[in-house]
């Protein structure tokens, strides 16, 4: 039932057309008995009788009647449809916010796959039943209620006769029902298991290609899909199954009919034309009953499908904006202090960051070393509020980052990350990713700025070039520089740089340092990288050794302590020169 | 074709083509027995259910007026055994069908699966991955109906309007022909509504596609979008979208539902029509009982009619579908093994350019009449300005690519004539791009090889200095990762590609930037690990710090679409090229 009242939630703004559409569905039902009755007439007396003057009239109000029938017919199937569509918008536009919402534990939690077959099929199953089950469940009944009503007013014990296999349907149905909930939970599962695999196979297909295991994605694909539709038989059969019992028992009317009425009539209790006019109708009872088993089914796969719609949309982010968000004046831009204060910071148990505490003051850059997997990045997630502290506190100008509101806070982080993530848009969209109303000249200067003007105006449309999804169709160094233009572009307040040039080369990095030195606007820049020469100019080094840190100060410092950094430094000189040796 | 977004409707082809319908038969074929058995089977249903009116129609003349309570007995039984006749029929036809259409969309879902498999690089940048998957997924599913029940009730309500005919003919010629008169007037409306109708569910499919392609790029790339909250643009964005989605399928409803309402408003006036022609026109007037005969027939003709209007309806519908996996199907697979492909035996590792040229684009060449030979064992380093074609030639050895001119060979076979798994899968590719997939961490590495074992696992691991990250998880080696790696660094993902390819054993090794995320002192490791690995196996190295490939036995310089320098470290800065300019400016850098 809270089903029922999450989805009539979701019908706002279009509950009118449901209301005309489901009126009509009582309607039509009903329109579909005038026009009998008019023929009856037509032949008792224009025909039968010889009032050859009416048949003429008489056909005319039949072909009236029947337009308006269709007319409510349309009627019904248009505003269903529609109704349903404003549900389906809803739904869709709803999740889309929604989604928008989550946060990056979500992201861990459910897959792409998973949520591309919420927001398609599971979706799609609710428009189905608002538009046409739920349509048929209201007619269904009407008609069986209006029809046994008529029915009384002939003959009870005939009546009474029809209506005793009802309760048989209902409990069999009832069990059935029972039954094929859990099948129907599974069969959604296999399609979004089936969608995982096919959305995995296309995102990593240069992955499959590279190592030829094309014959082994393929094997997986067939069992998720023979799977997939093994669990749809599995569905059908179980329908089948009870199939001949609910029909046998709803079409037995017509046999209780004549048996029933044969009786009736040979005492005398009930005339040939009575019996016509009740046999004629049998349809309209037994009818909403046996196509109860067809709209059970599809009521559980709605079940099934809204389930995990609301499962997604009540799934609660730890990360949400706070009460009474602090919010910087119209106009105005943070000033970049960003304060670590005892931060710790764990995955589960795994423990990322202990104890980290340090001040990055307006405008400074701060750098950030250390081995695969100390906690760099999450540092910089930290600040930006994609994960929550354990213990400790960030702070950004002074106040604890989960009392900022969350879009002023990342309105004024400028990030680009090691994993670039570009969209299939044109270069100049992607570069104004976070200001749609960039002037172009403002485009064309920060891509100036990342060194990408150069590779980007040798393209065929220039700025105006659509690059693929994640960037496909550009090397890794340049989809770094359209990710560096795209952070710059924001003019942020604090940039996060994390390895944004492992793919550069380094005269081109070294010109993007020069670049960044000397940027129209001021911000604290965060800058991880491996190698010495992207972190020597930083006014402070911190180096990250098993969530700690190990080391902190400028590069003469760090060098004077002679610990990891000089490690370092040593390693990459040495590097350099041992060709030379 | 120019490269799509998820705002562009991928073009459409309006009149309609019958040959998708027939292409698609290929795969109702081989179920061609089950379903003529399933007809036979429909249509002894029928003859069942046409008994049951005699039956009702005789108990009701004889055998109560006659009070035979025997009789009406008797004929009750035989009611129901008609219907129970008539059920078990139904119900074993629709299951037999039931099969017919999960076997048939398996078999699209899979042709095409595999079909998608053999399309190069190119297929996949040109166009958001959510419009490929909608066709693999939805779109397979919505041809089911079609092609299994939809045959056959298609054959059957034709066959119904045949008899109907027949029978309405026989019976009374001119009042056959005035319930006939409707059909041109059907045909009119049907083929004037026709080309929106189809153009309205091509709609359909485009517009949903949309949609589902800026949704699957949106999942993927939400955390950049809350980075740069640009969540209300984007909001807008696909509220746009979802109502055009909306207004085609509206568009589509308010046609598709024109053709039952005229239908059934034909046959309203041709019914009429026929009362109206018998009593006052005809002369003399038609018996009561043949007009009463005629109207029913009448009903009967146009109810499968109504039938198949609702058929054609689905019909189009399904062919908006079916072409769009057809044209998927039919998209060129450029890169495949050649007809007469022999497998490449057990390769030494000796590779060789001969003269050659390509482009990603015709008339725009990024390499030139390139040759060098790479003898077995051998390691090159391949250096040079970004976009010079380092990956380019890395590219054609493992032909992702065909060459344009010239040939690419390895120990002597040219890789086009040979079988391109036995190419790739003696080659161990570290891409730029290091995708994880959905499942533990050893799958993940299994990837590479896939019967290794977990000990060998372990070891690839341990070279690469992953085994320490590893260990420290709560799992280790079973510990899932989402796809696109989750919670792993990106150096750890590296890390894991890395062993992947370790694993793989290749006699040839490309490495496109393999360490780039990775800190220098892992990196110092990694390099110690696999530098005995190295020993025997000829390896392609991609790196932009030069001192990563200091210990490789030739470096490629790469620029202007050739091979500018080439030799041994020492060689290259006697020479004071590029090579000595680059590498003296790294040196100063590092100073």
């Amino acid at each position: 039932m809270q089903r029922m009242k999450w989805v009539w939630a979701n019908i706002t703004g279009h509950k009118w057309q449901l209301y005309i559409g489901y009126f009509c569905a009582i309607l039509f039902p009903a329109s579909q008995l005038i026009n009998p009755q008019i023929s009856a007439v037509l032949i008792d007396r224009g025909l039968e009788g010889g009032e050859t003057e009416l048949i003429v009239p008489l056909v005319l109000l039949m072909c009236v009647v029947t337009f308006l029938r269709c007319a409510v017919g349309y009627l019904m199937v248009v505003m269903c449809d529609y109704a349903s569509q404003g549900v389906v918008f809803n739904l869709r536009t709803g999740f889309y916010r929604n989604l928008q919402q989550k946060d990056m534990k979500f992201y861990d939690t459910f897959r792409t796959g998973d949520l591309m077959t919420a927001l398609t099929s599971d979706i799609d199953m609710v428009r189905h039943n608002v538009a046409y089950v739920w349509r048929q469940l209201i007619r269904g009944p009407v008609l069986f209620l209006c029809t046994i009503i008529y029915f009384f007013t002939i003959s009870w014990k005939y009546t009474l006769a029809l209506l005793a296999v009802a309760p048989f349907i209902v409990l069999i149905l009832r069990r059935y029902s029972k039954k094929v909930r859990p099948i129907y939970i599974e069969l959604r599962e296999k399609l979004s298991r089936l969608s995982t695999n096919a959305q995995e196979n296309i995102d990593g297909n240069k992955v499959v290609k590279a190592f030829a295991n094309e014959e082994f994605e393929i094997s997986q694909f067939r069992s998720k899909n023979s799977d997939y539709v093994r669990q749809n038989l599995t569905a059908v059969n179980a329908w089948l199954k009870v199939y001949p019992y609910v029909e046998s028992l709803s079409q037995s009317m017509t046999v209780t009919s004549l048996l029933v009425g044969g009786l009736l009539m040979i005492s005398g209790e009930m005339s040939a034309g009575q019996f016509w006019a009740c046999n004629s109708m049998i349809w309209a009872i037994s009818d909403p009953l046996r196509e109860l088993g067809n709209l059970l089914n599809d009521f559980q796969r709605f079940v099934a499908s809204s389930d995990r719609l609301i499962s997604i949309e009540t799934y609660r982010p730890s990360i949400r904006n706070p009460e009474r968000p602090e919010t910087v004046p119209e106009g105005s831009r943070m000033q970049g202090k960003v304060e670590f204060r005892d931060v710790t910071f764990r995955f589960g148990k795994v423990s990322v960051l202990e104890n980290v505490s340090f001040t990055a003051e307006p405008g400074q850059t701060i750098a950030i070393m250390g081995e695969t997997g100390t906690g760099k990045t999450t540092i910089t997630n930290l600040i930006s509020r994609f994960y929550d502290v354990e213990s400790g506190a960030v702070l950004v100008d002074g106040v604890d980052v989960r009392k900022w509101d969350l879009r002023t806070l990342r309105g004024n982080i400028g990030m680009a990350t090691q994993d670039v993530f570009l969209f299939s848009d044109t270069i100049d969209g992607n570069i104004a990713y976070g200001d749609p109303d960039l002037p172009e000249e403002d485009v064309r200067d920060f891509a100036r700025r990342a060194a990408a003007s150069e590779f980007i105006e040798k393209m065929p449309d220039s700025y105006e070039t659509i690059i693929g999804e994640r960037g496909m169709g550009l090397s890794g160094g340049q989809k770094q520089r359209i990710a560096l233009a795209r952070a710059l572009a924001l003019r942020p307040s604090i940039l996060i740089l994390d390895d944004t040039t492992s793919a550069v080369d380094m005269e081109t990095e070294k010109y993007i340092q020069q670049q960044l030195a000397g940027l129209p606007f001021t911000c604290t820049k965060f800058i991880i990288a491996q190698r010495i020469s992207s972190v020597r100019h930083a006014d402070q080094i911190l180096i990250l050794h098993d969530g700690k840190i190990a080391e902190r100060g400028t590069h003469e410092e760090l060098l004077a302590k002679r610990g990891y950094y000089y490690e370092i430094y040593r390693i990459q000189q040495g590097m350099q020169k041992g060709v030379d040796a | 074709m120019a490269r799509n977004k998820y705002d562009i409707d991928e073009t459409l082809e309006t009149p309609f083509n019958f040959g998708h319908f027939r292409r698609s038969l290929k795969y109702v074929k081989k179920h061609a027995r089950t379903m003529i058995t399933a007809l036979i089977l429909s249509a002894t249903g029928v003859l069942f259910s046409l008994l049951t009116p005699i039956i009702v129609q005789y108990a009701l003349d004889v055998s109560i007026p006659a009070k035979n309570i025997g009789q009406l007995l008797l004929l009750c039984l035989a009611l129901a055994a008609c219907i129970v006749a008539n059920i078990l029929l139904v119900k074993k036809r629709s299951e037999m069908m039931a099969r017919v259409g999960q076997e048939i969309i398996y078999d699209i879902r899979m042709d095409l699966f595999e079909h998608l498999q053999k399309l190069p690089f190119t297929y996949y940048d040109d166009r958001p991955h959510g419009k490929i998957l909608v066709r693999v997924v939805q779109y397979v599913n919505n041809v089911s109906d079609m092609l299994s029940n939809g045959i056959i009730n298609f054959i059957l309500e034709i066959f119904n309007i045949l008899f109907i005919t027949v029978f309405m003919l026989a019976t009374h010629l001119t009042l056959g022909l005035v319930i006939l008169a409707g059909l041109p007037v059907l045909a009119a409306v049907f083929f004037s509504i026709k080309p929106a109708q189809r153009r309205a569910w091509q709609q359909v499919s485009n517009k949903n596609s949309n949609l589902n392609a800026y949704l699957q790029e949106s999942i993927n790339g939400m955390r950049v979008t809350q980075i740069f909250t640009r969540e209300d643009v984007n909001y807008t964005i696909f509220e746009r979208l979802a109502q055009n989605a909306r207004k085609a399928w509206m568009r589509a409803v308010y046609i598709s539902n024109l053709m039952w309402v005229s239908v059934d408003n034909i046959s309203q006036i041709v019914t009429s029509l026929l009362y109206v022609v018998g009593v006052l026109i005809c002369r003399p007037a038609i018996s009561f009982g043949t007009l009463y005969a005629m109207s029913n027939y009448s009903s009967r003709f146009w109810q499968p009619i109504a039938s198949l209007a609702n058929i054609y309806n689905n019909f189009m519908n399904t062919i908006a579908y079916l072409e769009r996996i057809f044209e998927a199907m039919d998209e060129p697979v450029v890169i495949d093994d050649a007809p007469d492909a022999q497998e490449l035996p057990e390769i030494q590792g000796r590779v060789e350019f001969r003269n050659v040229t390509f482009g990603y684009e015709p008339g725009k060449e990024i390499l030139k009449n390139l040759s060098f030979t790479v003898e077995p064992g051998q390691s090159v380093a391949l250096v040079g300005p970004t976009g010079a074609g380092k990956s380019t030639v890395v590219n054609l050895i493992s032909r992702f690519y065909d060459v344009q001119g010239g040939a690419v060979l390895v120990d002597g076979y040219d890789v086009s004539k040979v079988t391109l798994h036995s190419l790739r899968s003696q080659m161990g590719i570290m891409l730029q791009d290091s995708f994880i997939f959905s499942g533990t961490i050893a799958d993940n590495v299994r990837y590479g090889r896939l019967n290794a074992t977990l000990p060998e696992i372990e070891a690839a691991c341990r070279v690469v200095h992953a085994d320490e990250f590893i260990g420290e998880m709560k799992e280790g080696y079973d510990t899932e990762v989402k796809e696109r790696g989750g919670r792993l660094s990106q150096g750890q993902k590296q890390l894991l590609a890395f062993a992947r390819t370790i694993i793989s054993a290749p006699k040839i090794l490309i490495l496109d930037e393999a360490t780039s995320a990775i800190d220098t002192k892992t990196e110092q490791y990694v390099q110690e690990g696999i530098a005995h690995l190295l020993k025997g196996r000829t390896s392609f190295i991609i790196a932009h710090r030069l001192s990563t490939i200091r210990d490789c036995d030739k470096i490629m310089y790469v620029s202007n679409q050739t091979i500018t320098e080439y030799g041994t470290h020492d060689e290259l800065m006697a020479k004071k090229g590029d090579y000595y300019k680059l590498y003296t400016a790294q040196l100063a850098e590092s100073d």
